[in-house]
């Protein structure tokens, strides 16, 4: 479609307001706002690619208040605006007139302001679309889709160079004039008019910009909108995911972050159910553990320290808090984080502890750290004799020994992590629920081994 | 006033230094307050790429120590360059999973030191790490705000 300048229309850039300016002594101002600051958007004396708007909004009916003068939705529109003039503005060139007339516009009425708004997709064909290449700061290679994929909806897709092509995002249709209210070259302001239009977006349910800010903050790694507001040439690209390979690197890391591999926390349950216990003179002597491994300070008689199931003993203050944020020994890494293949730990041990046991002394014990010692407390009967241990508390040891069987898990064997050994120990390959779950005892086993074999540097990357 | 974990643990370590010294090849330039420390450090013997080099490493505290790991990396200014290594970059950040997913309370500023040097001693090739530029570019001041992927266990 070509566009007659006569038909072309101006944005404001002070209220964001599509309209024909009204020319007082020769200089021109925003029909809505008074302001100055307005610029056509006609591809004759503007060629900027993208004037091509959608069809304007109704002219408002005569004898509806004048629209407010600031938009703030329309405001951030400004900062979308130029977001998408740097990314875009050079990168393509309209090949020809605009999508849409922006001459046509309808008489006004709630309903025919509602055609522009992001939620409608359906509609008559004008599905006239562009594409654009770019190339990524980072390397990549993205494609952004630009068309109307409804009647009056322009959408913006987004695919990468990846293997399979990638997905575009054509539900964002909305109206672009809210995306892209102005850009490109300095004002012309040789034109008049005199015709009012209604600001775009204030029946929109959603305003198309927050639509797509809410994507690009789905998209930014951190979720964090930089500061960019509305000075061109000040946004970083690299801030911005737009194309699927690197959407699809984003995806990557926020599940490595999430993984197995990081670090999880013990839950609440656990870290409250680890036993405590006081030091006392005889413990203390024949412990050797004779400081605190996280503040280093020296334990002291009658002091309280919670002991994992590893044996390694800390202060409860000192050692809280690391558990909140990394469910592992500081030690030797015992994980107090089941593995979720291995199930709900917790699920277990219904059998013959019953509620009631929380009633017990707490020197015995929570119902919880009694489940926690069948779960991981296997170290206090069968793990090998240079493992760390402790003075144990009587009642602590006796259970620990209760519910291991000890042989169950040759100290040694290596790892095929799963029932094998309990196969090859010639017991049934039955897992039972009060069983340590054979990948624990191997992955402890591993990791003390390795603590022993190397120095700190087995943790260096 | 009590003072606080991370202060009474870092005294506690300083001590530690002063009475019992450090290792060789290690040498503590400045810890003047319980929030920046700047050790030396160097690689002994012939075999090092290294050999004749010294570096500083900046190790700044935050109030979560040791349940947080500290800032740590190398100072790259008038008088000290970072070293020339594949996990350290030329702003002087380190990728060492150490400062990262694998820290542990246990470790103390003199471990990381240790855990550092050899790093470099391992080191056979003096190179940057791929992508040192465009990392570089865009790095954050702080590096425990980059997510690092620990790739190579090699060195």
């Amino acid at each position: 479609m070509s566009t007659n300048a006569s038909q072309a229309f101006w944005i404001c850039h002070e209220c964001g307001a599509q309209m024909r300016p009204l020319t007082v002594d020769g200089v021109s101002h925003c029909a809505s706002c008074n302001g100055e600051f307005i610029e056509i958007l006609d591809s004759n004396i503007n060629p900027d690619p993208y004037f091509e708007l959608p069809p304007p909004p109704p002219i408002r009916p005569t004898g509806q208040e004048p629209p407010s003068q600031h938009n703030p939705g329309l405001a951030e529109g400004n900062f979308m605006s130029s977001l998408f003039g740097n990314i875009f503005g050079a990168a393509v060139r309209d090949p020809g007139g605009s999508g849409q007339q922006p001459g046509s516009q309808r008489p006004g009425s709630p309903s025919s302001a509602l055609g522009t708004s992001p939620g409608r997709s359906s509609g008559s064909s004008g599905g006239r679309g562009r594409t654009l290449n770019f190339n990524l700061p980072g390397g990549g290679r993205g494609q952004v889709m630009f068309g109307s994929f409804g009647g009056n909806g322009i959408g913006i897709g987004a695919i990468g160079s990846g293997d399979d092509g990638g997905l575009g995002m054509p539900g964002s249709g909305g109206d672009l004039a809210s995306f892209f209210p102005g850009f490109g070259p300095p004002p012309h302001l040789q034109r008049g008019g005199n015709r009012h239009f209604q600001p775009l977006g204030q029946n929109d349910a959603m305003s198309p910009d927050e639509l797509i800010r809410s994507m690009l903050a789905a998209l930014t790694i951190d979720g964090d909108m930089p500061q960019i507001h509305g000075i061109p040439g000040r946004a970083n690209l690299g801030d911005y995911v737009l194309s699927q390979q690197g959407f699809d690197q984003v995806l990557e890391q926020l599940m490595r972050a999430a993984g197995p591999q990081g670090p999880l926390p013990a839950s609440d349950i656990v870290i409250n159910g680890l036993p405590k216990f006081k030091l006392t003179e005889e413990s203390l002597e024949t412990s050797q553990f004779k400081d605190c491994p996280v503040c280093k300070e020296e334990f002291t008689v009658g002091e309280e320290v919670k002991r994992i199931p590893c044996k390694h003993i800390f202060h409860p203050d000192c050692v809280d808090p690391w558990l909140k944020v990394n469910g592992s020994c500081p030690v030797c890494r015992f994980s107090l984080v089941p593995d979720e293949s291995n199930g709900p730990p917790r699920t277990t041990g219904t059998d013959t502890d019953s509620p009631d046991t929380e009633t017990r002394d707490p020197q015995q014990g929570s119902y919880v750290s009694n489940v926690l010692r069948r779960l991981w407390g296997q170290t206090g009967t069968n793990s090998d004799p240079s493992s760390p241990t402790t003075e144990d508390p009587p009642d602590a040891a006796g259970e620990a020994t209760a519910v291991t069987t000890s042989g169950r898990v040759p100290s040694e064997s290596p790892p095929p992590a799963s029932a094998a050994p309990q196969a090859a120990s010639g017991e049934p390959v039955v897992r039972l629920s009060t069983d340590i779950p054979a990948e624990y005892t191997e992955r402890h086993r591993r990791r003390e081994r390795e603590a022993r074999e190397s120095l700190p540097d087995e943790d260096l990357d | 006033m009590v003072l606080s974990i991370s202060s009474r643990r870092l005294m506690k370590e300083l001590k530690e230094i002063e009475t019992k010294g450090t290792p060789p090849g290690i040498q503590l330039l400045k810890a003047d307050d319980m929030e920046t420390w700047i050790f030396l450090i160097s690689v002994l013997g012939d075999e090092t790429v290294y050999k004749g080099e010294t570096f500083a490493l900046k190790l700044k505290f935050e109030p979560g120590y040791p349940i947080d790991y500290p800032q740590v990396t190398f100072l790259s200014d008038d008088q000290y360059q970072p070293p020339l290594h594949p996990h350290v970059y030329s702003n002087g950040h380190i990728c060492a999973s150490i400062l990262g997913s694998e820290w542990s309370p246990v470790l103390t500023a003199l471990s990381i030191c240790i855990t550092i040097q050899s790093m470099l001693a391992s080191c056979k090739k003096k190179e940057r790490p791929p992508g040192n530029d465009r990392y570089v570019r865009s790095a954050p001041l702080n590096p425990k705000l980059t997510r690092w992927a620990y790739e190579d266990d090699t060195v």
